[in-house]
């Protein structure tokens, strides 16, 4: 079994030879939109379409609705923070009637994130919202039940999948302990040859 | 309050009833106050989130090879299938091949633990219904078989961080062959003796047949995967769909429902296990020698800058791994799709009009672990 | 009649009162062993049921088990919501447990050995045992707690419920006796019990114990999947075991004794009165009764052991359009069979006739009201067939 690309079924083009070619479902996009601004570039194992924020809803019905799309399955819907390139909320789908999938990719600003909900085309991206809203803070506009579901209730403000918000360093003292006096270590007793100071692993 | 008419229409109140987050039914610490009309349930609100640990946020601290870990300890009853959407995502990313052996024995050990998650299913159905102990005991012993096995292979019963990227950590025992057809054999017996404890009993069936209808449509809108959807109707496994690993050179049925209700879910579930034998049996005879990781392996693993959702079919649905790497020995940010998550979404749309007694048979019927929709 | 020893030891007058205390002592005597041996029995029994072994480390092979359990539950402390009714909450247990004791009173384990011989002795134990009802009640009530009081509805509408097949069931017996003694029934069962006369009552009296109990498949108000504990929610220590020890193992151990000896022949079938061993007849009458008991105990372990719970809503259209219009049926035939006054034999043969074939139908009646679609049906061809491939 080799990563190939699933959708890489036209010949790659000589002129990239880096560069995989796009599957065919970046082209049914581009004619179902034409007036979208979009990227597409070819993942690992999905077709990857970027576009705005502001785009997403009319991006995502399309993407349910249009015939040749026919998206009818929200697999999956995350946030990712760029810090820089600012935050994205990221769209998995899937289509039960053709079998292809998509990548969708909607930028958005760091500060301030606003986005439209698409909980009303699939009632699965209810809970995957209110969750990005948890980790992120992406306000989704037009959501039924924006509260928090897995912080605790009145936690409004603190976004913990952020990367400004770092976890706390992993702090190694066991094994200071360890190195300096395995005696005190409790089970090892010394001189019974396993009483040597653990060395820095390279990994 | 009391305004009775001739019609005799009473003039009720709405009650709350919580369950949970402590009780012996809800499967781990869940939370689901309904409101009831009497005996009928009128609305349900789900509430998680007392298991979040915050396993996205510590696998981005971690390199690679220590975030597997956390991939047992999210998913604690199908571990291998959930290690493995890890390790191929990193794959992917990283561009490895893992040979043939250990692919053949991540499709077994893979296929073993879903037997193993099934039965846990089985027993605890039961439970839920109150077959209390008959049903559980005849479960665990057959999963008891399969830890036992695990053990052997992997020095731990629960959290077997076996998996690695490129391969698998060392080879299996010498006796692996004859102790998993071994394990097979008491796997189907044991499917047997619960299928003939529970499946034509009269009472099991009135209490689950019609009872948390998810329609072909709804299940595919909440986005509910796995036997869930499959007992709604939808002929869709990702080991078919979209193979991974080397499912595309086993041959085996998928079982399709065509209610819906949780007697479906529970069949599905039971001839899943027959299936998963077949593909474990065809998989010892195909098993070769040879090595267990590639002989050009880094040290640190860097995967490549780029992106990818790996999803497998877990026990309990469609795991996806939404990996997204900068070059670096950590992750960017590891998203893991969970199957419970959106399976129970659908929760509250299933149980509203039935009874109190029945929203804990169809919460049971979804068979969720919580750790996994917490994560 | 006395026991031989006391008549020695107390001479053969004996103060009326002290009769009655002593007689009442050797039955809570006996009953408190029987309840400490009926618990480590259904753990042991449903345990291999479950391919388990039980009980195996206190004592040998687990015997001292319910002794340890009873040390641990005096020992714990005594908890009540500072909310809940206190009176109501004190004592809602004794109002559990002591009509189930009384029902004990009435019954002969011997040769007109009771501690007190009622001529109502039938209608008395129905009455007593419809008490525990207000027990459930209070304790739901007194609990301060949704879940309770939840139970403690569902549960009194199981009980009151099933009362009536349960008297059904011993009504029709009693009619076929002439007597509400039960002394007096087990007397006229000399050479054929009353199972073969009347096995539809005894199915109804079986399933209408499970229900009075609430066993399963009938533990619908102390679910333990869902209302855990019912109305006894907030109950611990002692007197939480003297409802989920006493009163159900003593209750079912009462019932049983109650159904060997109105359906099973209780001392006196098949011996009759026949006196093998002069004064000390009463061992093989309290072996028979004994053995007797264990047997519709032991049915009604295992039948517990093996089904699912029904739903309340199962359960209650169980009763009321089961078992209930068949009782009725069962004891207007009874009526007029016994009426008629025909001869000795052809009365048997007519009972049996009569009481057969309604258990026909009635069991023909379950099998159309819980038909399921057959197995081909619903499953389809997910589960081909049932071997193993």
């Amino acid at each position: 079994m080799s990563p190939d690309e699933k959708d890489d079924k036209p010949a790659e083009e000589t002129a990239e030879d880096a560069a995989p070619a796009i599957g065919p479902v970046a082209d049914l996009f581009k004619t179902a939109l034409p007036g979208v601004s979009l990227e597409a570039a070819q993942g690992a194992l999905d077709v990857l379409i970027t576009i705005d924020g502001k785009d997403a809803h009319q991006v995502l019905e399309t993407a349910k609705n249009d015939e040749a799309l026919a998206f009818d399955f929200l697999r999956n819907l995350s946030g990712v923070d760029y810090e820089d390139a600012g935050l994205e909320v990221v769209y998995h789908l899937y289509s039960y009637t053709h079998g292809h999938n998509v990548t969708v990719k909607a930028k958005l600003p760091s500060q301030d994130p606003r986005i439209q909900t698409v909980s009303d085309l699939w009632r699965a991206a209810d809970w995957h919202e209110r969750e990005a809203r948890d980790m992120f803070g992406i306000v989704f506009e037009g959501h039924p039940n924006l509260v928090p579901i897995l912080l605790p209730e009145d936690m409004l403000d603190h976004f913990p999948l952020r990367k400004d918000v770092p976890l706390a360093p992993l702090e190694e003292w066991q094994g200071e302990q360890l190195g300096e006096n395995m005696a005190n270590a409790g089970h090892i007793p010394p001189g019974s040859g396993f009483d040597v100071t653990p060395s820095a692993e390279g990994e | 309050m009391a305004d009775m008419t001739t019609e005799h229409e009473l003039d009720t109140i709405d009650v709350n009833v919580n369950i949970g987050p402590q009780h012996p039914a809800t499967h781990g610490v869940f939370r689901m106050v309904l409101v009831i009309d009497g005996e009928e349930v009128v609305d349900l609100v789900p509430h998680i989130g007392y298991m979040h640990r915050g396993a996205e946020k510590l696998s981005e601290n971690m390199d690679y090879r220590q975030a597997i870990g956390y991939q047992d300890r999210t998913e604690y009853l199908a571990q291998f299938n959930a290690e493995m959407c890890y390790v191929q995502a990193v794959e992917k990313l990283a561009g490895l091949v893992p040979p043939d052996r250990a692919q053949y024995i991540r499709v077994i050990l893979a296929e073993l633990n879903r037997i193993s998650s099934h039965f846990m299913f089985l027993g605890a159905f039961g439970t839920d219904l109150g077959v209390f102990g008959t049903a559980f005991t005849y479960a665990f012993r057959e999963r008891e078989n399969v830890l036992d096995l695990f053990e052997e292979v992997t020095g731990d019963r629960l959290m077997y961080a076996y998996f690695r990227p490129g391969g698998v950590a060392w080879d299996v025992p010498r006796d692996f062959k004859e102790r998993v057809e071994w394990v097979c054999e008491n796997a189907l017996v044991g499917a047997m003796d619960l299928d003939k404890l529970l499946t034509d009993n009269e009472i099991f069936i009135m209490r689950t047949r019609g009872i948390g209808i998810l329609n072909a449509q709804d299940a595919i809108d909440y986005g509910a995967t796995g036997p869930v959807l499959r007992a709604s109707g939808v002929q869709h496994d990702l080991r078919r769909a979209e193979p991974y690993s080397i499912y595309d050179r086993f041959d085996f049925e998928i079982p399709i429902g065509t209610n819906g209700d949780s007697y479906d879910r529970y069949l599905v579930r039971l001839a899943e296990i027959r299936e998963s034998v077949k593909i474990v049996r065809q998989a010892l005879a195909q098993m070769p020698e040879g090595p267990i990781l590639p002989e050009r392996m880094p040290r640190l693993l860097r995967p490549a800058a780029g992106e990818v959702y790996m999803r497998c079919e877990n026990p309990r649905g469609e795991y996806g791994i939404y990996l997204v790497s900068t070059g670096g020995t950590q992750p960017y940010r590891l998203r893991i799709r969970s199957s419970c998550f959106c399976n129970l979404s659908a929760l509250k749309h299933m149980t509203v009009g039935h009874y109190v007694a029945d929203a804990v048979t169809i919460l049971g019927s979804i068979d969720i672990v919580l750790c996994e929709v917490d994560r | 009649m006395s026991l031989p020893f006391l008549w020695g030891v107390f001479g053969v007058n004996m103060n009326v009162w002290l009769d009655a205390f002593v007689r009442l002592q050797l039955v809570v005597v006996v009953m408190t062993v029987t309840v400490m041996g009926l618990i480590y029995l259904e753990r042991k029994f449903v345990g291999r049921l479950q391919m388990r072994l039980g009980p195996m480390r206190t004592g040998p092979f687990g015997t001292l088990q319910s002794i340890a359990d009873a040390l641990k539950l005096l020992t714990k402390e005594d908890l009540r919501p500072s909310t809940a009714d206190f009176w109501l909450f004190e004592i809602a247990p004794y109002v559990t447990f002591v009509p189930v004791f009384m029902t004990l009173l009435a019954l002969p384990f011997m040769d007109g050995w009771f501690v007190r011989d009622l001529q109502l002795g039938l209608f008395y134990i129905v009455a007593i045992s419809g008490v525990t009802v207000i027990g459930y009640l209070m304790a739901g009530w007194a609990s301060d707690n949704k879940y309770a009081l939840l139970g403690a509805v569902r549960s009194a509408a199981q009980l009151i419920s099933y009362e009536i097949p349960l008297i059904l069931g011993v009504l029709a017996v009693s009619i076929v006796a002439g007597s509400l003694n039960l002394n007096a029934i087990i007397l006229q069962q000399d050479t054929v019990p009353n199972l073969v006369l009347q096995p539809l009552p005894f199915i109804i009296l079986l399933t209408a114990i499970l229900a009075e109990l609430s066993r399963r498949p009938f533990d619908i108000p102390i679910g333990e999947s869902e209302l855990v504990g019912g109305p006894w929610v907030e109950y611990s220590g002692i007197r939480w075991s003297i409802i989920f020890a006493l009163t159900e193992y003593a209750g079912l151990w009462g019932f049983a004794v109650l159904g060997s000896l109105v359906f099973l022949g209780g001392w006196e079938w098949p011996f009759g009165t026949r006196s093998f061993w002069g004064d000390y007849d009463f061992v093989y009458q309290l072996f028979l009764v004994f053995t007797k008991s264990f047997f519709i105990i032991l049915t009604m372990m295992w039948i517990s052991a093996t089904f699912p719970r029904l739903r309340i809503d199962q359960l209650m259209s169980f009763c009321w359009k089961i078992l209930l219009p068949f009782g009725f049926f069962q004891v207007i035939i009874n009526g007029i069979v016994v009426t008629y006054k025909p001869s000795e034999e052809l009365r048997d043969v007519l009972l049996f006739l009569t009481s057969s074939a309604l258990l026909v139908a009635m069991s023909l009646a379950i099998y159309l009201a819980t038909r399921q679609p057959s197995r081909e049906e619903r499953v389809g061809k997910l589960l081909a067939s049932r071997s193993a491939q």
